[in-house]
């Protein structure tokens, strides 16, 4: 079986795993990284979004192979130590979260937007595509203006 | 409201509380409304977690937008048709209001039910709201499905 490392979190690893394994299996089953939620398997819900290199991704999607010698971010990878990120934080000022499956999707759907769009307008956050049943949609559009003006 | 916007309201009452809806549309393309705004006002007797409360009723919101405008089931053979988040079109980001606001009454006795009481306000709301911005009289639903 193949071996790949990568950066997770900051720190580097090394899994084997068939070159085809989703990312998302290879951290949740593998890894034992539980932030990214399976939802779908399809890149449609998007309740495991992450980062590769800083940039958005479905690990659902991302085959382990297309990873190796890249940095993955996932939830548990945005705060530095005890200080949360500043989405983090607005999200809890919010009170966003209901059942909470699909937040740290939207979390890093969230991060990724601004900074691809520092101060997005509401049009802009039209364009995050996850899936929340519990419908905290406009909490999620709340959090996401007091985090762009806090890091803006 | 400019054409093709209109405003609709619904009133709803189960396990011991009261909720009212008024949701804006516009439909100026029909096969793809948005609600731009919703007002619920809510009476559950004694509200214990007025933010939750709040939360719930947001959520009841974006159901009855999704249930009422695009997010449905079809039983093909005894089996539901639909197999992801690609094709049960229960709304995201794009569909839901951008100004949103709650009013919860003042407490008036023992807490009543709110699980999913604002489900049924909110999509009379935009189902009377499409009705009127469109001049048409929906009687199947999800409108458009």
């Amino acid at each position: 079986m193949p071996s790949y490392d990568f950066i997770l979190n900051g720190s580097a690893v090394t899994v084997d795993a068939p070159a085809d394994m989703p990312l998302l299996w290879v951290l949740r089953d593998k890894l034992g990284v539980t932030g990214p939620k399976y939802g779908c398997g399809v890149g449609v819900c998007r309740a495991c979004t992450s980062h590769l290199d800083g940039s958005e991704i479905q690990p659902c999607t991302v085959p382990v192979q297309n990873c190796a010698g890249r940095q993955v971010t996932t939830i548990e990878g945005l705060a530095t130590g005890d200080q949360l990120h500043p989405v983090q934080q607005a999200w809890l000022d919010q009170d966003v979260a209901q059942c909470g499956f699909c937040q740290p999707g939207q979390i890093m759907a969230a991060v990724a937007l601004l900074r691809r769009t520092p101060t997005p307008t509401d049009a802009d956050i039209d364009q995050i595509q996850n899936v929340c049943r519990c419908g905290t949609y406009f909490r999620i559009r709340e959090a996401i203006k007091q985090a762009a003006g806090e890091l803006g | 409201m400019p054409a093709g916007h209109a405003q609709g309201i619904a009133f709803h009452e189960e396990h011991r509380s009261s909720v009212a809806c008024l949701v804006e549309l516009d439909a100026t393309d029909p096969a793809n409304p948005r609600v731009t705004k919703a007002v619920v006002a809510a009476d559950v007797g004694l509200p214990v977690n007025p933010r939750g409360l709040e939360a719930q009723l947001m959520g009841a919101v974006m159901d009855g937008i999704s249930v009422t405008l695009q997010a449905g089931l079809h039983i093909d053979q005894g089996a539901v048709r639909e197999g992801s988040y690609a094709d049960f079109h229960y709304a995201r980001q794009r569909h839901s209001p951008p100004a949103f606001e709650v009013h919860l009454m003042p407490p008036t006795g023992d807490p009543g039910g709110a699980g999913e009481l604002g489900v049924p306000a909110a999509a009379a709301a935009v189902a009377n709201a499409y009705a009127r911005a469109t001049g048409t009289s929906p009687r199947s639903f999800p409108i458009n499905f």
